[in-house]
C-alpha cells in the first residue's frame, strides 16, 4: 500500500522540493503551508507520517503536532518536527508535545530518506 | 535541489517584500507581536530554505537576523530605532545575498553588519556551534573509515519509556534498524508487566537486549535511538572488539546469557578475554529461574524437533467409526455452551480469579472444538477419483475430447458435507459433459479448441468453502429455456425476465420431467434437487452462463454443520450472532450518520459501502431504532454494512437447526443457546443480504 505523508511547511521553495522528493520516493503527499491548513487536512483521510516546519504563521509546528495527537485517528501516527534548531530545549519540547522524532535544516535527500524510514515502514 | 533555487530565488524576492513592509509597520506600532512574530519567521525560512537551497551565505546571514529576533519576541529586548535601521540595512544585503553568487565584497559586507548585532543587544551569543559542526563530523567520517573494516561486537539495552507508543515512536522499527547493521540477536524481556486488569494496553512494558557485532561507528548505534535517547533507558557497550559471532559456540551461550532475566553488560564482558567458559551455564539458569522467557523458549525448540522425527515417521492413523465421531462433536457442543455459561457466571460475579479460570476454560473448550472438527475434516481431493472417472466414461461414451482440470482440491470440508456433495457435483458434471460440451465438429465449426476444459476449482471464502465448475461449452441458450418453461407452465408467454431470472428457472422443481432424462441427463434436469440437497447443507448454488462461452456454477457450502466462532451483536433488546469468519470491520456511527445516507450507502475509509439497517423495523416489524455500529461483512469480494444496536464480542456458537415457524426467513441459519440460557439467532450474512438486495 502507498504510504500517505503530509508535509507541512510555510516555504513554497521547499514545499515544492521536498513534496516532490517524497513523491520520487513512492509516497502518496499531502501538502499544507501551515499549522492551521495542515490541521485541517487531518479529516479522517488515512495519513501515516506527518512531517512539519517548526516556525509558521497562524500554528506552529508544535501546536499541530500537539493538536494531531488529540485526534484519535492519528493518535499513533509518526510526527516528525523540521528544525533549524541544534537546541537539545526545542527537540524536548517537541518530544512532550508528542513529536516522535526531528529532521534538522538543512537536510539532504538521504538524510530525510533515513529518518523517514526509522519512523514508517 | 539546484532545480529549485529558481523557485527560491522568487519566493526569498516575496519574502523580502513583506519584510520591508513589515518594517514599514513596524516604525510606527514598535511593540505589536505580530509584525515581530512575522519578521521572525520571514528570517528563520530565508535561513531553512536558503541552507537548503545551497544559499549558504544568506542562511548564515539571515541566522543572525533570527537570534536578534527571537529575542525580540521573547520580550527581552524592545525594538528601538537602531534595531530597525539595522534591519532595513540588513534587507538591502539580504537582497544582494539573493540575486548574486557570494562574492568577497558581500561577505564581508555580512561580517561588518553583524559585528554590529552585539552593540544592538547585550546578551546575544555568539553562535559559532554551526561553523564548528561541520569540521567536526569531517573528522568523524576520517575515524569511522579508519576502522570500517573491523568488526566489533556490542551489548544494547534498549529500556523504552513506558509513554513509547503514543508518540508514534514503533520501537520494532528502530530493532529492525539494529539488526540491519551487523550481526544481532535480540531478547525482549517481558517483565513488570501489571495485572491485566490494571495494564494500559497503550503503555510499553517491553525491553530490548542485543548483542551486535558491526562495523557501524558506535555514534551510529547511539543514532538508531536518537529520538528516544532523552526519554528511554539505553546502554550501549563495546564487549568486544571482534566478531562474536564468528564462533558458533558462543552464539548459543550469548542465546542463554540473554535469556537470563538480570544479565549485565559487565557479565558479557568476558567474551573480550576470549574466555570460553561462562560464569552460568545455560543448564543452571533454567534450573535457577525457571523465567517465563526460559519457557517461551523451550516450546519452540521441542516443536522444531517434534516436526523434524514425524517427517521421518510414517504417520499412523486410526479407524474411528463416525458414529463416535458424532457423539464427540455433540459432547464438544454441550461442553462450550456450558463454558458460555460459566463464562457470563464468571462476568456477573467479578472475581477476578474466577474469570481468569473461565478464560482459560474458554481457551481450553476452544482448542477442544477446533481439534475434534479437524477430526471430521476431510479433503475434497478424496472424491477427485469419482469424477475423474465420470469425466472420463462420459466423454468417452459422447465421443468428446475433454481436458478435466482441478484446483484447490486440498480444500477441506466436514465430512458429512463431502459425503452429500458427492452426488450434487456429479450430477453438474454430468450436465456439462452431456449439455454443454459441445460435438467435436460443433466445437471445429466454432473455431474452439478440439479439447474441450472442465474445470473443478474450491477455495475458502470466510466462514464458507466455494466448489465452482466451469465448462468452456455451448453455454445455456436462454430463448430455449424461456420457451421450455413457457410451454412447461411455468411463466406465462407475456412475462418478462432478465437473464438471470431465466436462468434461475433452471432451478425450479418443475422445469424437469421425466421425460426429459435422457440417457444421462438434460440440461437443467434434476437441476433443483441439485439445488435442494445443497441447501439441505445450508449452502448455495449459482448459475452464470455465456453462449457459446460456457457455463459457471459456483457452490458455496458452510465449512462446518454445528459449530461457529461467531460474534454477537444486539438489535434492539435481541442478541443475534454473525459468523466472525464472514467480518470484516467494525465500524462505530455517529449519531444520524445512517440517516443522511443516500439509497443506503454510506462512505467508510473513502470507501462507499452499501448498509442494510437491521434496526430498521423492516427487518424484524418493530420501530425504527438508531444504530449505533456498523459491522462491515465481506460479501463476494465487496464489503457490505450491518447496522447494529450494540456489539457484544466473540462468542463460540453451537448451532441448532430452526423449528419450522423461522424456515420462512432463510438467512437464519440457526439459533444458539446463550450463557445466560436465552436464545441468539445466527445470521447468515450471504443470504441476509441477497434477500436485502433484492
Amino acid at each position: 500500500m502507498v504510504k500517505t505523508i503530509l508535509f507541512v511547511d510555510d516555504s513554497k521553495s521547499i514545499r515544492k522540493a521536498v513534496g516532490g522528493l517524497l513523491e520520487k520516493l513512492g509516497y502518496n503527499v499531502l501538502i499544507a503551508s501551515n499549522g492551521r491548513e495542515g490541521y485541517e487536512k487531518l479529516d479522517g483521510t488515512d495519513i501515516h507520517l506527518i512531517i512539519t516546519d517548526l516556525h509558521m504563521p497562524e500554528m506552529n509546528g508544535i501546536e499541530l503536532i500537539r493538536a494531531a495527537r488529540k485526534l484519535e485517528t492519528y493518535q499513533f501516527i509518526p510526527m516528525l518536527l523540521l528544525t533549524t534548531e541544534t537546541l537539545m530545549e526545542k527537540k524536548r519540547e517537541a518530544k512532550i508535545a508528542g513529536a516522535t522524532g526531528w529532521l534538522e535544516k538543512p537536510f539532504k535527500n538521504e538524510k530525510l530518506e533515513m529518518i523517514i524510514k526509522k519512523v514508517l515502514r | 535541489m539546484e532545480d529549485y533555487q529558481a523557485a527560491f530565488i522568487e519566493e526569498a524576492n516575496d519574502f523580502v517584500q513583506i519584510l520591508e513592509e513589515s518594517l514599514l509597520q513596524l516604525e510606527g506600532d514598535r511593540q505589536n507581536p505580530e509584525i515581530i512574530n512575522e519578521i521572525f519567521r520571514i528570517m528563520h525560512s530565508l535561513k531553512g530554505s536558503g541552507a537548503m537551497f545551497g544559499f549558504d551565505d544568506l542562511s548564515s546571514y539571515t541566522h543572525h537576523l533570527e537570534s536578534l529576533y527571537d529575542q525580540v519576541r521573547r520580550g527581552e529586548i524592545l525594538i528601538n530605532r537602531a534595531i530597525i535601521d539595522f534591519t532595513f540595512e540588513s534587507v538591502d544585503h539580504i537582497k544582494h545575498l539573493i540575486s548574486f553568487q557570494p562574492d568577497e565584497k558581500y561577505i564581508k559586507n555580512s561580517q561588518s553588519l553583524i559585528k554590529r548585532i552585539p552593540g544592538l543587544l547585550m546578551a546575544t551569543e555568539g553562535d559559532d556551534k554551526d561553523i564548528q559542526r561541520p569540521i567536526k563530523s569531517i573528522n568523524t567520517e576520517k575515524e569511522a573509515q579508519q576502522k570500517k573494516d573491523q568488526k566489533k561486537s556490542y551489548f544494547i539495552r534498549f529500556r523504552p519509556d513506558t509513554d513509547i507508543l503514543k508518540d508514534g515512536t514503533n520501537p520494532l522499527y528502530l530493532i529492525d534498524e539494529l539488526v540491519a547493521m551487523g550481526t544481532c540477536i535480540v531478547k525482549a524481556r517481558a517483565v513488570n508487566i501489571p495485572d491485566f486488569n490494571r495494564l494500559d494496553p497503550l503503555d510499553c512494558f517491553i525491553s530490548w537486549d542485543f548483542v551486535l557485532a558491526t562495523k557501524e561507528d558506535p555514534s551510529n548505534i547511539e543514532d538508531v535511538f536518537i529520538f528516544v535517547s532523552g526519554t528511554s533507558e539505553i546502554e550501549i557497550k563495546e564487549i568486544a572488539d571482534f566478531d562474536i559471532f564468528e564462533k558458533d559456540e558462543n552464539k548459543a551461550k550469548l542465546m542463554a546469557l540473554l535469556a537470563c532475566p538480570d544479565v549485565s553488560s559487565s557479565d558479557l564482558n568476558e567474551f573480550s578475554d576470549q574466555q570460553p567458559i561462562l560464569t552460568r551455564t545455560p543448564d543452571l539458569i533454567a534450573e535457577e529461574e525457571p523465567t517465563e522467557e526460559a519457557e517461551e523458549v523451550t516450546p519452540e525448540i521441542q516443536e522444531k524437533s517434534n516436526l523434524s522425527s514425524t517427517k521421518k515417521m510414517r504417520v499412523s492413523t486410526v479407524r474411528v467409526k463416525a458414529e463416535n465421531l458424532d457423539n464427540m462433536i455433540n459432547l464438544v457442543s454441550e461442553l462450550v455452551t456450558m463454558q458460555a455459561r460459566l463464562q457470563n457466571i464468571a462476568q456477573e460475579n467479578g472475581d477476578l480469579e474466577l474469570i481468569s479460570f473461565a478464560e482459560n476454560f474458554q481457551k481450553l473448550s476452544r482448542q477442544f472444538r477446533d481439534l475434534s472438527f479437524g477430526m471430521r475434516l476431510v479433503p475434497i481431493q478424496n472424491l477427485y477419483i469419482k469424477f475423474q472417472r465420470l469425466v472420463h466414461d462420459v466423454s468417452k461414451e459422447l465421443d468428446k475430447d475433454v481436458d478435466f482440470v482441478t484446483e484447490g482440491l486440498e480444500t477441506e470440508l466436514d465430512k458429512n458435507v463431502i459425503e452429500h456433495i458427492s452426488e450434487p457435483i456429479l450430477h453438474i458434471l454430468r450436465n456439462s459433459l452431456d449439455h454443454g460440451i459441445e460435438s467435436k465438429e460443433t466445437r471445429q465449426e466454432l473455431n474452439k479448441p478440439e479439447r474441450a476444459t472442465i474445470q473443478l476449482k474450491a477455495h475458502y471464502s470466510g466462514a464458507d468453502v466455494i466448489i465452482q465448475v466451469t465448462d468452456d461449452g455451448a453455454g445455456i441458450d436462454l430463448e430455449g429455456v424461456r420457451h421450455s418453461a413457457i410451454e412447461k407452465g411455468l411463466i406465462k408467454a407475456t412475462t418478462k425476465l432478465s437473464s438471470k431470472e431465466i436462468l434461475d428457472l433452471l432451478f425450479e422443481p418443475g422445469f424437469s420431467t421425466k421425460q426429459d432424462v435422457s440417457n444421462l441427463s438434460g440440461r437443467g434436469v434434476g437441476m433443483d434437487v441439485v439445488k435442494r440437497k445443497i441447501e439441505e447443507l445450508r449452502g448455495s448454488v449459482e448459475l452464470h452462463s455465456e453462449k457459446e462461452k460456457g457455463t459457471v456454477i459456483k457452490i458455496r457450502l458452510p465449512l462446518t454443520l454445528s459449530m461457529i466462532d461467531g460474534f454477537l451483536v444486539k438489535i434492539r433488546e435481541n442478541s443475534f450472532i454473525i459468523p466472525l469468519l464472514a467480518i470484516d470491520k467494525i465500524h462505530e456511527l455517529k449519531t444520524g450518520q445512517l440517516d443522511k445516507a443516500f439509497n443506503h450507502i454510506i462512505k467508510i475509509e473513502d470507501e462507499q459501502v452499501p448498509f442494510i439497517n437491521l434496526m430498521n423495523g423492516s427487518f424484524d416489524g418493530f420501530q425504527d431504532k438508531p444504530a449505533k455500529y456498523l459491522v462491515l461483512i465481506n460479501f463476494e469480494n465487496k464489503k457490505v454494512g450491518l447496522a447494529v444496536n450494540e456489539v457484544l464480542g466473540e462468542y463460540q456458537v453451537v448451532l441448532k437447526p430452526l423449528g419450522h415457524l423461522l424456515k420462512t426467513k432463510d438467512y437464519f441459519s440457526g439459533a444458539t443457546i446463550m450463557g445466560d440460557g436465552k436464545v441468539a439467532l445466527v445470521i447468515d450474512t450471504n443470504k441476509l443480504i441477497q434477500q436485502f438486495a433484492k
